[in-house]
């Protein structure tokens, strides 16, 4: 079978054995998010099998994805899901392809803009760059309030000194400047 | 033995009581370590998310800065970042991304040995030589107080690459805690993911974790529970405070820092790192 490109792409990203999935599901029987997925971990996997790659464009399933690597761990073939899901939104950033979940998608934007200037994460303005590109301004605000009157929000960044050895490593991402 | 240590962006923002404990016991126990210079973000969720280039090289720089430090080993106490490392690790021993591995080794001026021993706080803190001192020094102890040990996601997965603790049944972190005379409780939700970095994208989904777990620790007669990340502290803290929170009536659960309560163990003045939580803890500082 010839695979299409999409399909190729995430192969080469991700390095993952998806042939040796049998669909035991314990994937996604152990994702702690997988009821608000439209695939589910296993569904991916064979989504990629069966060549069919490109119903994951704007699927949800990547940017719900928490991270938490029990599908990895609990694999018995070894897949790493988490690794097929950073691929799937790796490329959906370098393509600018639609997105499953624009909050998401804003929110690592935001945090890695402030690494971009800074050098380190900064939490405050990266808040700040969120709530105006979510424009949802009321939500968690009790604890967010709570969160800043107990000082645990530095109000100004602290910019590392040799940053463009860490702006070298965005070139991918930003283009060289 | 040259000690680095790595404090990370969250250790030096929402985290700070996470720092300052984690520094007064090392102080403590007449340890010494250093904060690498002019160390980065590791990258986060975020990072990783978005390029493998910034997924292996932003916590990669910092291993190269820590190695030409000369440190041996390096304490990173925040679960996320000590994940990332570990990871960049695995990757280079590998053989992956080899070009972007020698890329930074041009910029940075040196030859990456890949060497470093990369310890989290728990693995630290067990050390045979830290734990017999901290023994000794116990000044509190703890009075058999139910304390629900939460490890969450990135101190045990996937265990290939971290290889820290028993990835679906860990037992460090209760082992710590009868040494200072706590009794750990039996629960289930201790590696449950709290939703991480999720925190701000979707905190619905947050919410949601986050009451199973403070719930199952609740059930189980824990009077708190204690974390060795800041990622799970801010949303097992934070989240019980906030107005979106169900069971409103029930007892709130404090989430401590495994270093603050060592630290209080120890009589070392905690009032300053309780101060700092949104779910005071009950504990008499």
């Amino acid at each position: 079978m010839a695979y299409n490109t999409l399909t190729m792409e995430i192969a080469e990203l991700s390095h993952q054995p998806v042939s040796r999935c049998f669909q035991c599901q314990k994937c996604s029987l152990g994702c702690p998010v997988a009821e608000e997925m439209d695939y589910l971990p296993h569904q991916v996997v064979d989504l990629i099998n069966k060549n069919l790659t490109e119903k994951l464009i704007g699927s949800n399933a990547s940017w719900i994805c928490v991270s938490c690597k029990t599908c990895v761990q609990r694999c018995p073939n070894g897949i790493d899901i988490g690794a097929i899901h950073d691929a799937l939104k790796n490329i959906h950033f370098q393509q600018k392809l639609p997105v499953g979940v624009k909050a998401v998608a804003d929110f690592y934007e935001s945090f890695l803009d402030t690494v971009y200037d800074y050098g380190r994460a900064y939490e405050l303005g990266m808040i700040v760059k969120h709530k105006l590109k979510t424009k949802n301004f009321t939500q968690d605000m009790k604890m967010g309030l709570q969160m800043f009157l107990k000082g645990k929000i530095k109000i100004a960044p602290h910019k590392i000194n040799k940053i463009w050895e860490v702006k070298n490593l965005f070139s991918s991402v930003k283009g060289s400047e | 033995m040259k000690t680095g240590y790595y404090p990370g962006c969250s250790l030096h923002s929402t985290a700070t009581e996470y720092n300052e404990s984690v520094l007064a016991v090392v102080k403590a126990i007449n340890d010494e370590v250093k904060e690498i210079e002019d160390w980065n973000c590791c990258g986060a969720t975020a990072g990783h998310s978005t390029s493998a280039e910034l997924a292996l090289g932003l916590p990669l720089r910092n291993l190269m800065l820590a190695e030409k430090e000369g440190f041996e080993e390096l304490l990173v106490p925040c679960a996320a970042c000590y994940n990332l490392f570990k990871t960049a690790q695995f990757e280079v021993a590998h053989g992956q991304k080899q070009d972007l591995v020698a890329d930074l080794e041009h910029q940075l001026g040196l030859t990456y040995q890949n060497k470093i021993n990369v310890l989290n706080f728990i693995e630290y803190v067990l050390k045979p030589e830290n734990i017999e001192k901290i023994k000794k020094l116990i000044k509190r102890p703890l009075g058999g107080i139910k304390v629900a040990a939460y490890y969450g996601c990135l101190l045990l997965r996937p265990h290939n690459v971290v290889g820290f603790d028993n990835p679906e049944r860990p037992t460090k972190m209760e082992k710590l805690l009868e040494a200072l005379g706590a009794s750990p409780v039996r629960w289930s939700a201790k590696n449950e993911c709290c939703g991480g970095s999720q925190a701000l994208s979707k905190p619905e989904l947050v919410v949601r974790l986050v009451n199973n777990i403070v719930t199952n620790a609740r059930d189980n007669e824990a009077e708190l529970i204690v974390t060795a990340c800041p990622l799970c502290q801010a949303n097992l803290d934070g989240r019980q405070i906030n107005w979106d929170f169900p069971d409103q009536n029930k007892q709130l659960l404090p989430v401590l820092y495994i270093s603050e309560l060592i630290g209080y163990a120890l009589g070392l003045p905690a009032e300053k790192w309780f101060a700092k939580h949104l779910v005071p803890p009950s504990l008499k500082a």
